[in-house]
């Protein structure tokens, strides 16, 4: 049951966010796994959804990038009303939309978003490390040169 | 009482209790689901993949405790597993409106559970075969659900 000091909150706070406190309104979430190190695991409730994604992270490097990437992008979480500002537990990235996102934009656009975000970021993760990797090897290259 | 100041007081906030409705299954032990689970098996070593899908889907313990939901999911995790990914449409096809909505249940079940997320892929397999032949239906069903695994 939904008590009436309930009802008055919850058009306020986005649900998926009020975890214990309203129960009844959570929709059963749901986890999509590629692996065990790839995952997105999405909470619906009745005003709003909460997209949390674990990238795939196969060695140290990868993790550092993936920390630095979700870093910039977390700290200008203001001009990016989507995002979260602190991931939940045991994620990387997370988004919360609410209906209010849903007012001001388009869903569809929103969807698109989210989705190319997840297509987009292990590319973007993996150039980075070829990157490092390539920078690494000349700097390397360029200091130790004088004791050739 | 030293330790009053770290009391959880919200705990006690009327608009945070919170029942859950009963649900309205019965309760089996792992020992009572051992026969099921012994039929599936049977089934798998037979190569009768339908069969062992329609057991399944039948009657997945909702209301039982957590070991014995862990239990039955391993068995439909061999089940869905064992079947090759060309087969699965036609299985698919002969499931009518209920099984499949519980079959897609048990996928998102066995997403969220270790030993699921170890064969992501064949689990994502059945999933895009399951949605691109009965269409999203499953999905809300699954997220509306009260009974689940």
């Amino acid at each position: 049951m939904v008590s009436d000091g309930q009802l008055t909150k919850l058009t306020a706070v986005p649900i998926a966010q009020a975890n214990k406190k309203t129960a009844e309104v959570l929709l059963n979430p749901m986890m999509i796994s590629r692996n065990e190190n790839e995952r997105v695991l999405i909470e619906p409730s009745i005003n709003s959804v909460r997209v949390s994604i674990k990238i795939k992270q196969s060695d140290e490097i990868e993790s550092i990038l993936v920390d630095k990437f979700t870093r910039f992008l977390t700290k200008r979480a203001e001009n990016f009303l989507i995002l979260r500002r602190t991931p939940i537990q045991d994620y990387d990235i997370s988004f919360l939309l609410t209906n209010y996102h849903n007012e001001v934009m388009m869903k569809n656009k929103l969807i698109d978003f989210i989705i190319e975000f997840m297509e987009d970021v292990d590319k973007e993760i993996s150039e980075m490390k070829l990157f490092l990797n390539s920078r690494a090897r000349f700097v390397a290259e360029a200091y130790l040169s004088v004791f050739d | 009482m030293d330790s009053w100041r770290r009391i959880d007081i919200d705990q006690y906030d009327p608009d945070y209790q919170y029942e859950a409705d009963p649900i309205d299954a019965p309760a089996y032990t792992v020992q009572q689901l051992e026969p099921l689970l012994g039929e599936i098996r049977g089934s798998i070593s037979r190569g009768d993949s339908v069969g062992a899908i329609k057991l399944c889907v039948a009657d997945p313990p909702y209301g039982s405790d957590a070991a014995a939901k862990t239990a039955y999911l391993q068995s439909v995790l061999s089940v869905l597993v064992s079947v090759k990914q060309t087969e699965i449409p036609n299985i698919v096809k002969g499931l009518d409106v209920d099984e499949t909505d519980t079959l897609v249940k048990l996928l998102y079940s066995l997403m969220s559970l270790k030993e699921g997320q170890k064969s992501g892929g064949a689990l994502l397999g059945w999933f895009d075969k399951v949605v691109g032949i009965v269409g999203e239906r499953p999905i809300v069903s699954y997220v509306n659900s009260s009974l689940t695994l």
